[in-house]
């Protein structure tokens, strides 16, 4: 058989849920027995109600709850059976016990009995334990906050920033020892608050990503193949907002390897592949992203087939022969490229990709995707940690500013611009190293005076599996900028995601990478 | 083709677990009951192939459901689900036509273990 555990933290909110709802029932009950003495309805009442929580108690492994639940129980017990009479005293012990009782219930969930270490607590939401609970047991309490509120939170600090980036510069202009000591002071600690705010609104992936195993059993049963799913790194944390809109482009992509990817048995014991497929759903961070893939050792995306659909939809160069895995996600992302009904199975890949590209592009992050023919395909989310400060690249073009997200940014570079930018064309490709390049010219672009040179800086970028080089006049630096909203014009393709206030006070666009290549 | 279960017990945490424990394994949860009388009206419109019973819930006791439920059918697969501390009753439910039990705290691997014996 099968080894099997159960994992107990899902059924935290059960238990405290039915284990409040049993006291009010144990409490009816006691009070009935006051009154009506000869109650045996309200005797077995409250029998019922303790030998509930003790079960439940039993099976989370609440030692403290489950021993108080079975030493009413006997005492309920012996009364049911007649043994004992019900008298003021039994009954004044029993509703002191059952208040006990309620408090151990609350107690035992804030501070579980079975504390693996690393294992993050699940968020218990409003589980606030009451006022007479020892101190000791406070250290995990945990406080429901209003989204909003964090947001106003860090809003502020995104505010504070701003400030702090003015001041910087008088500072620097009065040159005192001591007014820049204080000031990188209060620096440190601000990037600390920071830190502390977009921290509480972290959430591990485990939260979202624990439905998952049962959902890849159940949907590998119905189609009758043979997976081994795992898991890693359901610790790692992720904006709230981030984790709630990429719980469906993970699933949609769970499915794909299902249903597309791991071959059924006969299949992969044709092609000397272990009968059982591994399918893997990781989270992981990596220098201020969380990367989230999905991998598994089935037969891989069928290029060959994808090549030929792209050229009949157009979607490739007439004289493409193959497709790397850039230019494979980039026809695979294509909205509608994978709806029409003809492709999924020739494809074997790619259904509703499109759809799982937007909502991730929606969040700034990219994907990547690598797969081999036989081997298996991984896919690859990288996200941001947070959706308020996105770390950028701010440039200058003409005279203003604009912040250009490093999820996107490979590298910078001088490059020769195309003769067609200096007739004002925004979009034109040029040749790096060997292969054609698309260029985009964002003084041209955005309408900026600009003074096309001879060589200019570029920044070269990767947005939905395509590379490009925007031209800039010149960078200005890195920085962490707070986004703030942004009510792009009502005309026109919407080229900017938000913008943001730098250190000095003046304002920056934010640029949408995915929407200009 | 996997076996139909009916779970009854009053908590919906109990049904809840042993619900996930049997998916897990492969067995198709077709419906829940939580007092004694629903238990055996699920059962004569379900027809399940596996009955998980508590013992103690309300209106009608595990007990006399089981009773119930193998008089009408006297090919009902039942596994009793007791707490520790009523061995006694086990014998009774056993007696009653109960197949075999499992003492809460569930063991998944002792849950699967009973029922696949019965049902196999």
């Amino acid at each position: 058989m099968a080894e099997m555990s159960l994992d107990l933290s899902k059924y935290v909110d059960l238990f405290l849920s039915e284990g409040r709802e049993h006291i009010g029932e144990l409490t009816e009950a006691l009070n009935e027995m006051e009154t009506t003495p000869s109650s045996d309805d309200a005797v077995a009442a409250a029998f019922r109600a303790v030998h509930s929580i003790k079960g439940m108690a039993a099976a989370m492994g609440y030692t403290v709850v489950t021993e108080r639940a079975n030493a009413m129980e006997s005492a309920l017990d012996s009364l049911r059976r007649g043994e004992s009479q019900v008298t003021p005293s039994l009954l004044g012990h029993l509703i002191d016990e059952a208040d006990e009782l309620a408090r151990e219930i609350e107690a035992a969930v804030i501070q579980p009995a079975s504390e693996t270490p690393g294992e993050s607590a699940p968020d218990r939401g409003a589980s606030v334990p009451p006022a007479t609970t020892e101190s000791a047991r406070r250290t995990n309490t945990h406080v429901r906050v209003r989204a909003s509120r964090l947001d106003a939170l860090m809003n502020l600090v995104g505010e504070i920033e701003i400030a702090r980036g003015r001041m910087e510069r008088e500072v620097a202009r009065i040159d005192d020892d001591q007014l820049s000591s204080s000031f990188e002071n209060a620096s440190r600690l601000l990037h600390d608050l920071r830190d502390q705010v977009i921290g509480a609104r972290m959430v591990p992936v485990g939260q979202v990503f624990e439905r998952f195993p049962r959902l890849v059993r159940e949907t590998a049963r119905s189609l009758e193949k043979e997976v081994d799913f795992t898991l890693d790194g359901a610790d790692i944390e992720l904006d709230r907002t981030i984790l709630d809109r990429i719980g469906d482009p993970v699933m949609h992509l769970l499915r794909n390897s299902l249903d597309h990817g791991i071959e059924a048995v006969a299949e992969r014991e044709r092609d000397g592949k272990a009968v059982r497929g591994r399918l893997t759903l990781s989270a992981q961070r990596e220098a201020g992203y969380v990367l989230i893939r999905v991998a598994d050792d089935g037969r891989g995306i069928n290029r060959e087939k994808v090549l030929r659909r792209a050229l009949e939809l157009d979607l490739v160069d007439r004289d493409a022969t193959n497709l790397d895995d850039v230019a494979l996600l980039r026809v695979l992302a294509h909205p509608g490229f994978s709806t029409a009904s003809s492709v999924t199975d020739v494809s074997g890949r790619g259904v509703g990709l499109d759809v799982v590209d937007a909502a991730v592009r929606i969040l700034g992050g990219t994907i990547e995707i690598k797969s081999v023919a036989g081997r298996g395909t991984a896919i690859t989310l990288r996200l941001p940690l947070s959706v308020a400060i996105v770390r950028s690249l701010v440039a200058r073009v003409g005279e203003e500013l604009f912040a250009i997200p490093f999820t996107h940014v490979l590298e910078t570079l001088s490059l020769e611009p195309p003769a067609s930018a200096l007739r004002g064309a925004a979009w034109t490709t040029t040749e790096i190293s060997g292969s054609q390049v698309g260029i985009v010219v964002l003084g041209n672009l955005f309408g900026v005076p600009t003074r096309i040179s001879a060589q200019m800086p570029g920044v070269s970028v990767l947005a939905r599996g395509r590379r490009a080089a925007l031209i800039v006049d010149a960078f200005v630096g890195q920085q962490d900028v707070v986004v703030k909203h942004y009510d792009p014009p009502r005309e026109g393709s919407p080229m900017f995601s938000g913008a943001t206030v730098l250190g000095d006070g003046s304002p920056a666009l934010i640029v949408d990478v995915n929407s200009l290549i | 083709m996997s076996h139909t279960v009916l779970v009854c017990d009053d908590a919906v945490f109990m049904r809840t677990m042993l619900s996930d424990i049997l998916q897990q394994a492969g067995f198709t949860i077709v419906g829940e009951a939580d007092t004694g009388t629903k238990a055996v009206a699920k059962y004569k419109e379900l027809r399940p192939d596996l009955v998980t019973m508590d013992i103690v819930m309300p209106d009608m006791g595990g007990i006399d459901a089981v009773r119930e439920i193998v008089s009408f059918d006297p090919g009902a697969r039942v596994v009793m689900c007791s707490a520790m501390g009523q061995q006694a009753l086990v014998v009774d439910a056993i007696q009653a036509g109960a197949k075999d039990f499992v003492v809460k705290p569930f063991q998944p691997s002792r849950v699967l273990e009973a029922v696949q014996r019965v049902v196999g």
